[in-house]
């Protein structure tokens, strides 16, 4: 019996305290300009307890207080720029969820175009080629 | 108990297939046909011993034998018949057990198949399944035991885990391993050719028919992997470039190669050693992608948990490349590389540069993929690289390929000419502009911001010209041939499926296109009360509750109305609780027309308060992208109808 009342207390401090709910709040409260700015911030940061998906298409607990954290910054007049750096200082380069075009990192850009372009000329040249020994 | 046997039959199996695979492989050296005949046995023996198993495997799951360690961790007694059925291939040992049963069905169906023409491969055929087949069967008895026991045996299972609860999940796996392991038969070919030291007459057709057989099904697997996806996560998308679907696209980017690199090597004799290649990097892909999450290197919300099987898959899949690369080295320079041709702007150049762009496709996504390996290796951190990543490259493909299958279908074989010369070129693109102006108002493209919009409006100008092409290009054939629309169609089956897919894969475009102008909105609304998005009127009608099978289900009961007030539907996207997990899982639901689809998660509710929070999204044209897939299904089925019809006549 106890047990059930410790149980009801936790569950309403729960409801009291469910982050959720304050998140959800506070996106209402966002201006439109905020609002963009919001989801394309949280559209480039990656949700860090789940596999593939941003802070945005996540209702994990970690991603809800990172989102927390972007209207905190929105709030806070920070530039888009100026809230990307704030959480690379905290996380790392690993909360992006695309390679920042920068050091090594290039490589991950560049090498796709490399591979398009050898390839349009190997194509060009293999098609010419034939065509020359035909002719 | 009957476990026991379940390992007995596998133990069988893999000496069978042991015994296959070296009679096949004496029987090229020492010339003997009975010990061939008796090798060909084997592989129907094989596929019978394991179809015994995994009979037996669904039967002990029906039986709820919780006597077995994998039965009782992936079922429980309360678990609804379907899902006790899928319940076999819920996790490692159960999924080994699924692709080795079939790909020892695909390669007895392979093998006894064989037609007159392909007879002399016969010996290599059954050597490249068998060594597949062999190491499978033994990784199935050493590392991932199905029919490992219990001791001491439980009363309970602990349950199936509650998102594959799913009706697509209960077909995915399968569809996706068919297509899996119906590629290792161009693989298997391609192997046999090499060995052989030639192609034989029926070398492309029988690969083709089942490429376009491995395609189908890969496609159709893949579709219901996205469907799953968007009902069950509720994240509004049915694709996130996850590494598992990542390496499920990559042997089906290739298998749509291979298909024109064998058109190519058909009509004009050439491209023999690039389907060559995509055959045997098509099987490669589709066994990384089968056990890619297994070997813990990439991770993924498909992951198994570790397992030291992961090393061993990978090593014979080193081997296995290692030998057929050698093997190619070798021995392609025997396969010869077809007469001089003219190539020209010609229909032929048109599917070389096809593949071009598949085999780059495929690659990026490849990259993109192992990207965690390599930016270790290079930085010594760990990144993975997610969607938006993905999502600037594969637009500009699409586009490409939007255009690209306008101008091909233009083209003819061996000639520089387009078909119908100026005319038809002034026709299909004056017809376009309406069509692109029209479908670009419809899906409200002039709301995007300019390069999204730039993007758009090329991508579907482009669809709406290739459309147009293709029709031309019926158009001009039916007459050329003078025998009628409804003639011309019955006798050219293969190339009504082909026309199909390729219209499925515009489809698509367009529909990838539409997607962009996504919207999203959160509304936290209390019986009675209704919100108001993009037209819609969505009242809440109550929270409540059921049991439904095995579940505790909590819905909001939804009317959507129109602006007039008309009613238009009832949703119920629910939260539901199994009793094996203690979290709440999303059960979405939508509302589609032709155009869009409203999509509506329950994210919080309070029965007591009658409130629901409820994120809404309006996600355009999805409903093109699903009967996008239908097309080109429908296409390849066609394909194949009408080239074994053909080859009748």
């Amino acid at each position: 019996m106890r047990m059930g009342w410790i149980l009801v207390m936790w569950m309403g401090l729960c409801g009291f305290s469910d982050p959720g709910m304050d998140l959800l709040r506070e996106e209402a409260a966002l201006t439109d300009s905020e609002l963009v700015l919001y989801q394309k911030v949280s559209d480039q940061l990656r949700c860090p307890t789940c596999t593939g998906i941003s802070v945005r298409q996540s209702d994990s607990l970690f991603s809800q207080q990172i989102r927390t954290a972007v209207i905190e910054q929105i709030r806070e007049h920070h530039a888009e720029s100026e809230i990307m750096q704030f959480f690379i200082d905290r996380y790392g380069q690993w909360i992006l969820r695309e390679p920042p075009k920068q050091g090594l990192h290039w490589v991950a850009w560049v090498l796709p175009l490399v591979f398009a372009l050898f390839g349009a000329i190997w194509v060009g040249a293999f098609l010419s080629r034939s065509q020359k020994r035909a002719s | 108990m009957l476990g026991e046997f379940g390992f007995v039959l596998l133990m069988l199996a893999c000496s069978i297939s042991f015994y296959s695979f070296m009679g096949s492989g004496i029987s090229v050296w020492i010339r003997s046909a009975p010990l061939l005949q008796s090798a060909k046995l084997g592989t129907a023996l094989v596929a019978g011993l394991t179809l015994s198993a995994s009979l037996l495997l669904s039967f002990l799951f029906l039986e709820h034998d919780f006597s077995l360690q994998y039965v009782q961790h992936n079922s429980s007694s309360d678990l609804p018949f379907r899902y006790l059925c899928s319940a076999f291939w819920a996790a490692l040992e159960g999924s080994h057990l699924l692709w080795t049963l079939l790909l020892s069905l695909v390669s007895t169906v392979a093998v006894w198949t064989v037609t007159k023409e392909n007879r002399p491969l016969l010996p290599y055929l059954i050597l490249s399944f068998q060594s597949v087949l062999t190491w499978m069967l033994f990784l199935a008895l050493t590392h991932s035991d199905a029919f490992a026991p219990l001791f001491p045996a439980a009363t309970e299972g602990r349950g199936l885990n509650a998102l594959l609860q799913n009706f697509y999940m209960t077909i995915h796996p399968p569809s996706l391993f068919t297509g899996y392991t119906s590629l290792s038969v161009p693989f298997a070919y391609a192997m046999a050719a090499l060995c052989h030291g030639g192609f034989t007459p029926g070398w492309v057709h029988t690969v083709r028919r089942w490429t376009l057989f491995a395609w189908g099904f890969l496609l159709f697997g893949i579709t219901l992997g996205g469907r799953w996806a968007y009902v069950e996560l509720g994240w509004g998308g049915y694709w996130a470039w996850d590494p598992v679907e990542n390496s499920s696209l990559i042997p089906w980017l290739l298998a749509t190669a291979l298909l024109h690199a064998l058109r190519v090597q058909g009509k004009t004799g050439h491209f023999g050693r690039m389907s060559i290649l995509l055959s045997l990097f098509g099987f490669f892909f589709s066994y990384l992608g089968t056990f890619i999450t297994r070997s813990g290197i990439i991770s993924s919300v498909h992951s198994f948990a570790q397992s030291p099987i992961g090393p061993a898959y990978l090593g014979f899949l080193l081997v296995l490349a290692l030998s057929a690369l050698v093997l190619y080295a070798w021995r392609a320079p025997l396969l010869g590389i077809g007469a001089p041709t003219q190539w020209g702007i010609s229909r032929g150049s048109a599917l070389v540069c096809t593949q071009f762009i598949l085999i780059l496709f495929a690659m990026i996504v490849c990259f993109g993929t192992l990207y965690p390996i390599l930016s270790e290796a290079l930085t010594g951190e760990r990144f993975n690289i997610q969607a938006p990543y993905f999502n600037t490259f594969a637009p500009y493909i699409g586009v490409v390929l939007a255009g690209g299958i306008g101008w091909g279908n233009l083209l003819r074989y061996h000639t520089s000419r387009v078909m119908g010369g100026k005319r038809a070129l002034l026709f299909t693109f004056l017809l376009s502009l309406p069509f692109s102006v029209g479908y670009g108002y419809v899906t409200h493209i002039y709301h995007s911001a300019f390069y999204p919009f730039l993007l758009q409006s090329v991508g579907i100008s482009l669809c709406g010209w290739s459309f147009f092409c293709l029709g031309w290009d019926w158009i001009y054939r039916v007459r050329q041939a003078g025998l009628g629309f409804l003639g011309y169609t019955r006798r050219h089956v293969v190339y009504v499926g082909a026309w199909l897919a390729h219209v499925g894969v515009l489809v698509g475009i367009l529909g990838f296109l539409g997607n962009y102008r996504g919207m999203e909105k959160t509304f936290t609304v209390q019986t009675g009360q209704h919100v108001e998005m993009m037209g819609y009127q969505i009242q809440l009608e109550g929270v409540r509750f059921r049991h439904v099978e095995n579940m505790e289900l909590y819905y909001a009961a939804l009317s959507i109305r129109n602006g007039h007030g008309q009613e238009l539907a009832h949703i119920e996207p629910a939260r539901a609780k199994y009793p094996t997990s203690q979290d709440w899982f999303n059960e979405v639901d939508t509302w589609s027309t032709f155009w869009h689809d409203l999509y509506v998660v329950l994210a919080r509710f309070d029965p007591e308060k009658q409130e629901a929070t409820l994120q809404v999204y309006l996600n355009p044209t999805v409903r093109l992208v699903w009967s996008s897939i239908a097309l080109m299904i429908a296409g390849a089925f066609l394909c194949l109808v009408g080239q074994r019809r053909r080859k009748h006549v």
